[in-house]
């Protein structure tokens, strides 16, 4: 068992209230009629799958119900950082995340 | 309870004390002595019991849409209930026998006698403006008090989160998974009050009977 911070409750909870909910930060695209196929196929299926830290969507399922970000290791599973959807991730440990993804 | 007239303006409040089935597989019911009154831990049916869901502009919406500064959910329930809304997570407030637990950054549970909760529904619905949500469930949600010395050790099997008395003082409200479940946990002052789905009522009435079987649990119904 270990131990996720939710950024809403402000406090540790156990991780079997909380749930994956995939990759963050995707953005969609901003006229879907005008955009290729290849664009459209890469927003709706292609998901990066980085060795390293992973900026991810999470929820508290089981208690507040709210969602969040993540930065989580993939290698160790550890969890670097939550931080809100509003929040800009910018802050949050950018440069180590763009050098350690898009790799495959 | 069966002569007694419905209260509930959805669906007539649910007999803990009759139901025979479980849905647990571990637990046969069958098997666990009579309940008897020296118990130590005492389970209780708040059944008079009323629910709103309370909805509105957090902190971070009010931001967004350029509202920062103005109160309307703060006052609305203060003109309502004389009740301050908790803002911070986990806390709950409580005036005579309405209190509102906090649930989730813009949710709030609101929680008083089911006959004068129709009316204040109305009167929020009046009272508010702009964004907001006021959903009646008192029929979608059972309010039930867990007492007694050994109910903390109760709930401990049953919970992950941690109710020491530092991380989780009187008056902390916190939803979280119960058995499998999720139920939103209060430390009231005389014990745990706890609110679930009416439709898992039956498998927590098992689960609640088979844990609290070493020490003896005893069944009250308060108005």
């Amino acid at each position: 068992m270990f131990l996720i911070f939710c950024p809403h409750c402000r406090e540790y909870r156990s991780e079997e209230e909380f749930h994956y909910q995939g990759e963050a930060h995707l953005v969609r695209p901003q006229d879907p009629r005008s955009c290729s196929d290849e664009e459209w196929g890469n927003y709706l299926y292609f998901r990066i799958n980085p060795r390293g830290l992973h900026k991810e969507m999470w929820s508290h399922s089981m208690g507040c119900g709210r969602f969040f970000n993540v930065v989580r290791n993939t290698e160790t599973y550890e969890i670097e950082s939550t931080y809100l959807l509003e929040e800009n991730s910018k802050d949050q440990k950018s440069k180590e995340i763009k050098s350690g993804n898009r790799t495959t | 309870m069966s002569n007694k007239s419905i209260k509930y303006s959805v669906m007539p409040p649910i007999d803990i004390s009759v139901a025979r089935t479980s849905s647990v597989s571990m637990c046969n019911l069958d098997n666990i002595p009579v309940l008897n009154n020296k118990a130590s831990v005492e389970l209780i049916n708040f059944e008079d019991s009323g629910c709103l869901i309370l909805r509105g502009e957090s902190t971070a919406d009010k931001i967004r849409n350029g509202r920062h500064g103005e109160d309307n959910l703060e006052s609305g329930l203060r003109a309502c209930l004389s009740i301050d809304l908790p803002i911070d997570p986990l806390t709950c407030s409580q005036r005579d026998d309405f209190s509102v637990w906090w649930v989730g950054p813009n949710e709030w549970r609101v929680i008083g006698p089911a006959a004068k909760c129709k009316d204040i529904e109305f009167k929020l619905r009046r009272q508010l403006r702009d964004e907001f949500a006021v959903v009646n469930v008192t029929g979608g949600f059972i309010h039930l008090g867990l007492r007694g010395a050994n109910a903390e050790i109760v709930i401990r099997k049953s919970c992950p989160y941690n109710i020491n008395t530092e991380n989780f003082p009187i008056g902390k409200v916190v939803s979280t998974r119960f058995a499998k479940t999720q139920v939103i946990l209060k430390n009231a002052q005389e014990g745990f009050e706890f609110l679930c789905r009416r439709s898992y009522a039956d498998y927590l009435w098992a689960w609640l009977r088979d844990a609290s079987n070493e020490f003896g649990l005893k069944i009250s119904t308060r108005k």
